[in-house]
């Protein structure tokens, strides 16, 4: 990484294009909630607590697909040793626990008027519970190592083994009898959900992006200012 | 408790969340910024 890398990504998109990128991701998301609000009838069951589904389930495919953003740059890092790749799946790996958070929440405030519990230990949201805790290990690991390659690396591969529980979370529904229903998706839910549930999926996936492209940046200016901090003292030393 | 009591708290709790996290991101952008310049220059002196 090179102080030119910083001077192309960081200025030039704070600038210009990723701040309005987070702007369109809010007015969407809001937009999404208000029409999917809008225009989807009451569940003939649920009634209108079918429409906690327009942030839980877009809510739990981030919570999914981070992880696998996490899988990708932790084992482009093993494989290149590049170290924004490292920075990257780092801030997947932030986004993600905060997703996952965020589901478990949604899903206990579903829970409590339809199954008469706020929690229970079904497969669905044990496996969760599970990735969520994992993606806080990640976290906890990288705040505890100071050694930067090692961090790199231990928390590459806690986050590949992280990302190989997704799967378990997404067919935990069919693989045990659970009392969490079979995943929800265009295929599987009402018509009349389905453009309310796309709309908010894309919104999620929008703002999913713009965090993780934040944090970036964030990470990356940080290490540069080690960087020269760094060179700074090297100078010095050789100065005395 | 109502169905939309319900359906508020999700709604409430997803914005919560994600505006709870674009202030920390906020937060840690502008330490970093400070944090280069600051490197910057003390590496030019």
């Amino acid at each position: 990484m090179t102080t030119g890398a910083v001077a192309s990504v960081v200025p030039k998109s704070h600038a210009s294009r990723w701040p309005v990128f987070g702007w369109f991701a809010f007015l969407f998301l809001i937009a999404s909630q208000i029409t999917a609000i809008a225009i989807s009838p009451p569940d003939r069951d649920m009634g209108d607590l079918q429409k906690i589904m327009y942030v839980h389930v877009p809510a739990a495919w981030m919570t999914m697909l981070s992880p696998l953003a996490v899988l990708y740059f932790g084992l482009r890092y093993l494989w290149t040793r590049r170290e924004e790749d490292d920075l990257l799946a780092a801030s997947s790996a932030e986004v993600a626990t905060t997703f996952a958070g965020l589901t478990l929440a949604l899903g206990m405030i579903w829970a409590r008027p339809t199954w008469g519990v706020w929690w229970t230990w079904d497969a669905r949201l044990t496996s969760m519970l599970v990735l969520f805790l994992m993606l806080a290990g990640y976290l906890a690991l990288r705040a505890l190592i100071d050694e930067r390659e090692r961090r790199a690396q231990w928390s590459a591969v806690v986050g590949v083994l992280g990302a190989l529980n997704v799967p378990i979370v997404y067919m935990s529904v069919r693989w045990w009898r659970t009392i969490h229903q079979i995943q929800s998706s265009p295929e599987t839910v009402d018509r009349a959900y389905v453009v309310g549930l796309r709309l908010n999926a894309f919104a999620m996936l929008f703002v999913m992006i713009y965090f993780v492209r934040r944090r970036y940046e964030a990470a990356l200016l940080e290490r540069m200012a080690e960087r020269a901090i760094e060179r700074a003292a090297l100078g010095q030393g050789a100065a005395r | 408790m109502s169905n939309w009591m319900f359906v508020g708290a999700a709604f409430a709790a997803t914005w919560i969340a994600l505006l709870g996290y674009l202030a920390h991101l906020q937060r840690t952008m502008r330490r970093s910024r400070d944090l280069f310049e600051r490197a910057t220059k003390a590496g030019n002196r």
